[in-house]
């Protein structure tokens, strides 16, 4: 009896697991895919809806549970702001130049990206850092365009169906990106660090990389054009054997409370 | 009315995994194993199977994984404490705990390090330890749960769902 339990038992588990590699196998040679976009086509208002729903518990708690930290960071964020509206000032004065240097220079801008606006309808940014989008396939996004806010980079599109795409964020440890230092133009790699912030790595051990300094994408062999803005250096490492430096980048934008990001594509 | 109270399991099961994901805490559970875990080891295997294979399918939908990739890791530690309890064979409740909690570790343990061939030392010591928050997250919940729902049972297996 206690084996024929068993068995059935066995039994049932074998095929649940055999069911669900053969799923996996359909998945791999992209059977799968429109069953994907009617799936994402259908349930995309709910994901966005409980998305909003799960990070307005998620802020309520963390604000309870960092109560003093935020504080602290408010104070923070005064005193930056107000340096930034003096930076400000002094960067609408150099527009002003750039501007006029262009027009001597005969200098054309040319607008090869178009911006999809999407909203984030589910992922985690946290942890295993991915988000996903509410637009796909129809709306022009194809895999590797990079997604944004504004200026600043959140990361590339790794997978998509008509409806709804996977965005892996700049956080990500393997995220790879091509990048620089603004004012002392220090080259390196960006990977994410534990998910929460980002490093740069492979910087030449003669190039100078100061704190606070912005890190910028540096368009070189990568889907990422150049001037995105990745955050800024927090503490700089220099390596014992000296070959390389390495710095960890603050981010400037939080990437846990995004809700509508830009795809950008190739006009 | 199974059938009504199955449909209703998965759904709250997919609602609960879907909602948790930003969640700090629970972020760190798989719902879908964890119940599953518990039907099957208190109550009924079939149904377990079958919640655990249709909540894992729909939310890997859901998420824009490769549907079976939950439902897949929810049978391997199934079937790991299955074999335990099979050679074992014991009755203490508090064993049966421990046994669910071991094979929980080793399912995900096992699933991790498949994924590890590309990955350097770095992101292998951050993925097992966020690993091992998981088992741990995942094992209390399973003990709460457990020590919640127990009843005296008809059964060899001393515990069984109420209401399922």
């Amino acid at each position: 009896m206690q084996d024929e339990n068993f068995r059935s038992k066995i039994l049932y588990l074998i095929a649940g697991i055999l069911f669900s590699l053969f799923l996996i196998l359909l998945h791999s040679i992209n059977v799968l895919s429109p069953l994907y976009s009617t799936v994402s086509y259908l349930t995309n208002p709910l994901r966005y809806s409980l998305n909003s729903l799960s990070s307005t518990i998620n802020d309520f708690s963390y604000s309870i549970t960092n109560l003093s930290s935020i504080r602290d960071e408010n104070l923070q964020l005064k005193e930056e702001t107000q340096k930034m509206t003096e930076e400000l000032a002094e960067l609408e004065i150099m527009r002003d130049e750039n501007e006029k240097l262009k027009e001597q220079l005969n200098i054309i801008e040319i607008g090869d990206f178009d911006s999809i606006e999407s909203r984030v309808i589910g992922g985690d940014a946290r942890l295993d850092n991915y988000i996903l989008i509410n637009k796909g396939r129809k709306a022009g996004i194809k895999e590797k365009d990079v997604v944004v806010v504004g200026k600043y980079a959140i990361g590339e599109i790794v997978s998509l169906d008509e409806y709804s795409a996977k965005v892996k964020l700049i956080t990500s440890l393997n995220s790879n990106i091509p990048a620089q230092t603004i004012n002392t133009k220090a080259k390196g790699l960006v990977n994410g660090s534990f998910g929460q912030s980002l490093l740069i790595e492979n910087v030449l051990p003669d190039e100078k990389i100061d704190l606070e300094d912005i890190v910028v994408t540096s368009g070189v062999n990568s889907n990422y054009p150049f001037g995105l803005i990745l955050g800024k250096v927090s503490q700089v490492h220099n390596s014992d054997a000296g070959i390389t430096k390495s710095a960890d980048i603050r981010l400037i934008i939080d990437l846990r409370k995004l809700d509508t990001v830009f795809v950008i594509v190739k006009k | 009315m199974k059938f009504v109270k199955i449909i209703a399991t998965t759904i709250v099961l997919i609602l609960i995994q879907y909602l948790s994901q930003n969640l700090f805490l629970l972020k760190y559970i798989n719902w879908i194993l964890v119940v599953s875990m518990s039907i099957f080891w208190f109550g009924d295997y079939k149904k377990a199977v079958i919640i655990g294979l249709s909540a894992g399918i729909i939310f890997d939908g859901l998420i824009q994984s490769p549907l079976g990739i939950t439902a897949f890791s929810m049978m391997l530690p199934l079937l790991l404490m299955l074999l335990i309890d099979n050679l074992i064979r014991i009755n203490s409740n508090l064993s049966k705990l421990v046994i669910a909690e071991i094979s929980l570790a080793l399912g995900l343990i096992i699933l991790r390090l498949s994924n590890f061939g590309e990955v350097s030392v770095t992101d292998f010591t951050f993925r097992l330890k966020e690993t091992l928050i998981k088992i741990l997250v995942s094992g209390l919940f399973l003990l709460l749960f457990s020590l919640l729902f127990q009843t005296k049972s008809k059964d060899n297996y001393g515990f069984r769902i109420r209401g399922i």
